[in-house]
């Protein structure tokens, strides 16, 4: 390749059908286009995943795929994606991962892998340097997503190597189980059931090969530069984590409470970063190379859930507490152990469970749904209790299991109670307090994600540029964001350092050139562009519309009861007017198709044809 | 809670100032009520902040929030006269995802 670092030109294919395995390079004019990350993950999915496979399928497949700063000595670059039809939303599902697994794949002498067909029985794979072995993982059937890791790394014989794996809610094919990646996952939109329709129970990596780099003395000069911006700039993030969000976007009136039937939680006070910091924090952990060392993990330490460990995160707090009608910390830590031992996302199953309590209080569904658990908001035992249901799919937790499109299939009569966009439940932002967070959950490339969808609460609240409320405007600032996360996760870095490399919607700066030999930072933000509309058209062809982009029944219909933003509503009108200025500014016809000429603007004609 | 009071004689308006998260830190208390005489503007609240806490604003460290609105956001900024009932928050800088 003409890149002089940064891309080792190897992706791995392994199929676990016939137990073959080959290596394809990288194509150059994709890695110009697409940059790589998230980028290149969509173009194979493009190339290899038609619109008639289910995400069950052994036809199915899961693609790994690095970016080109992942693994360089620079701030944070751990990040790796995913591309495959989901499971949760049976669609186009992206997923961004941090940890160490993306920099060992590189250093293991790998941009990505693929991974096809299905196995006979449960397997793992082993690579070094990348040698790949198959192993037997009859044993580890039935092991938790923490026993398994620990088993990957026994069978390597490195306690450090990286692995990936999945829990029992998985082989049970639980549609919202998640792919646990050591201290980090894989979370949202089912990957986890992919892998377990593989039967494929782990992956575990390690290599000594060198990441090339074009100027290493140009790297040593921006990390140090990045590293002493980062220490004054997110010093906040390396003492509370995202955890500080909580007591924020509760003051703001946004706050998912009680299945989003409120939006400001009076509990707050109990469940806030200060809780957190004061009573349950043990300690902080690091992604690859990273600074800022946001994560928490915490531990309960009296009461009925003492010993409860876990690495809490802002979504997993508010959509396990708020939105349960939790307010008890050591509660909350609970139900996050339980979803990462069993492998489910913690953000589809507080809105599952959300959902349940919701449907119990209004008499919908009685204890023998609930296998005898009083499903009641506020129940920290019945959020514990459904959340096992789930990953046992047990009573109720056999339908949940479904995932929310299984659910609303099942009962459309429930759809005044559940809080998802194309299959995909929201995050923890109720967008009826910032109106452009509605067309980020509505546009996003794999339903209502505020990370691919664009977080625009920031700019909302703090630019000066635009009202919260206003609706004009709405379609541009969600685009820019979009685009500047395309590209962001197709570089390999963690979002939360992203600023401290200039890369903004108006990126600058020397990084790129340094690692690549290419400079191209000019080019970034049109690649992230060029990406969200690649996804668009992947989703256009599994026969996603404007109807898909809609918000749900509540949000439309139902006016904020109380609390600091009482009275808020977002009709079909109002949405509608901000989805017509998107579409426009994307380029894309009345039903969210982009037409040809954008198709021709942003040089996606060849990548398609 | 807490409250401030700037000048007891005059006529005054009466606003909540709240420190979330990590500011909290700085000013040792959850939230305030602080008393201005009729007239006075945001900038008054920063001088008080200033005094009290040593807070110099604005500062891209901290997000100053009036009713649920960036201060950036106000048709005249930091001349904004108060009005009784207002609260003004202060918070770390947020980012999502």
């Amino acid at each position: 390749m003409k890149y002089k670092g940064a891309y080792l030109g190897k992706m791995l294919r392994v199929n676990l059908s016939t137990k073959r395995t080959s290596i394809q390079q990288l194509k150059e004019n994709e890695v110009a286009k697409l940059l790589g990350g998230r980028g290149l993950a969509a173009k194979l999915y493009y190339d290899e995943i038609g619109p008639e496979v289910k995400p069950l399928d052994p036809e199915n497949k899961v693609i790994f795929v690095t970016g080109p700063l992942t693994g360089v000595r620079l701030p944070s670059t751990t990040k790796f994606q995913l591309a495959t039809k989901g499971a949760e939303t049976n669609m186009y599902l992206c997923s961004n991962c941090g940890g160490d697994f993306g920099p060992y794949l590189k250093k293991s002498g790998l941009d990505g892998m693929i991974i096809e067909g299905r196995a006979d029985d449960w397997t793992y794979l082993m690579l070094i340097n990348g040698e790949v072995t198959f192993g037997d993982a009859r044993p580890m059937e039935g092991m938790t997503t923490g026993q398994t890791l620990k088993a990957l790394k026994e069978a390597i014989g490195d306690s450090r190597a990286a692995a990936l794996s999945i829990g029992p809610a998985a082989e049970k094919l639980v549609r919202i189980s998640c792919i646990c990646v050591d201290t980090r996952a894989f979370g949202r939109g089912g990957a986890g059931a992919v892998l377990g329709s593989k039967k494929l129970k782990g992956i575990v990596v390690k290599g000594s090969g060198k990441i090339p780099v074009a100027n290493q003395s140009k790297i040593d000069e921006f990390r140090k530069a990045a590293i002493q911006n980062l220490r004054e700039t997110r010093a906040n993030h390396t003492k509370y984590g995202t955890p500080q969000y909580i007591e924020v976007i509760n003051e703001l009136g946004c706050m998912p409470t009680r299945n989003f039937q409120t939006t400001y939680f009076e509990g707050v006070s109990k469940v806030d970063a200060h809780v957190m910091y004061d009573q349950y924090l043990d300690r902080n952990y690091a992604c690859y190379m990273c600074p800022v060392a946001c994560g928490k993990v915490c531990i309960v330490k009296e009461g009925p859930y003492k010993g409860a460990q876990a690495r809490t995160e802002y979504e997993t707090i508010a959509l396990l507490g708020p939105d349960c009608g939790v307010d008890d910390f050591g509660a909350i830590v609970k139900g996050n152990e339980v979803c990462d031992e069993l492998g489910i996302d913690t953000m589809s199953g507080g809105n599952a469970v959300a959902l349940t309590m919701e449907l119990y209080e209004k008499g919908l569904i009685t204890k023998e749904d609930t296998d005898g658990i009083e499903a009641r908001f506020g129940s920290g035992d019945a959020l514990i209790g459904i959340l096992r249901l789930i990953a046992e799919r047990k009573g109720i937790g056999d339908l949940l299991a479904e995932g929310m499109s299984g659910v609303l299939a099942a009962h459309p009569e429930w759809s005044p109670y559940i809080m998802q966009v194309k299959g995909l439940p929201f995050a923890a932002y109720d967008p009826r307090g910032f109106y452009g967070n509605s067309l980020t959950y509505g546009t996003s490339s794999r339903g209502a994600c505020h990370n691919v969808g664009g977080w625009t609460i920031r700019a909302e609240l703090t630019s000066g540029k635009y009202d919260r409320y206003a609706l004009t405007g709405k379609g541009l600032l969600v685009k820019t964001i979009q685009d500047n996360r395309a590209y962001v996760d197709s570089l390999g870095i963690c979002t939360v350092v992203r600023g401290s490399m200039n890369f903004s919607d108006s990126p600058e700066g020397g990084v790129m050139e340094a690692v690549t030999g290419y400079d191209f930072t000019p080019e970034l933000l049109a690649i992230g562009e060029r990406i969200y509309t690649l996804e668009r058209l992947i989703l256009n062809r599994e026969g996603i519309r404007r109807k898909d982009d809609m918000m749900p029944e509540r949000i439309m219909k139902e006016a904020v009861p109380s609390g600091p933003i009482k009275g808020q509503r977002l009709t079909p009108e109002m949405y509608n007017e901000m989805l017509d200025e998107y579409y426009e500014v994307r380029g894309w016809d009345s039903e969210g198709v982009p037409t040809e000429e954008t198709i021709e603007k942003l040089g996606l004609k060849e990548i398609i044809s | 809670m807490g409250t401030m009071r700037v000048d007891e004689a005059r006529s005054e308006v009466c606003v909540t100032l709240k420190y979330l998260a990590s500011i909290r830190d700085r000013t040792g208390c959850r939230e305030e009520s602080a008393y201005f005489p009729q007239g006075s503007t945001l900038m008054d609240v920063l001088v008080l902040l200033g005094e009290k806490y040593g807070i110099s604003l604005p500062d891209p460290q901290i997000l100053l929030i009036v009713d649920g609105r960036g201060w950036k956001q106000l048709p005249i900024k930091f001349s904004t006269p108060l009005q009784s009932g207002n609260t003004i928050c202060l918070l770390p800088p947020i980012a999502g995802g």
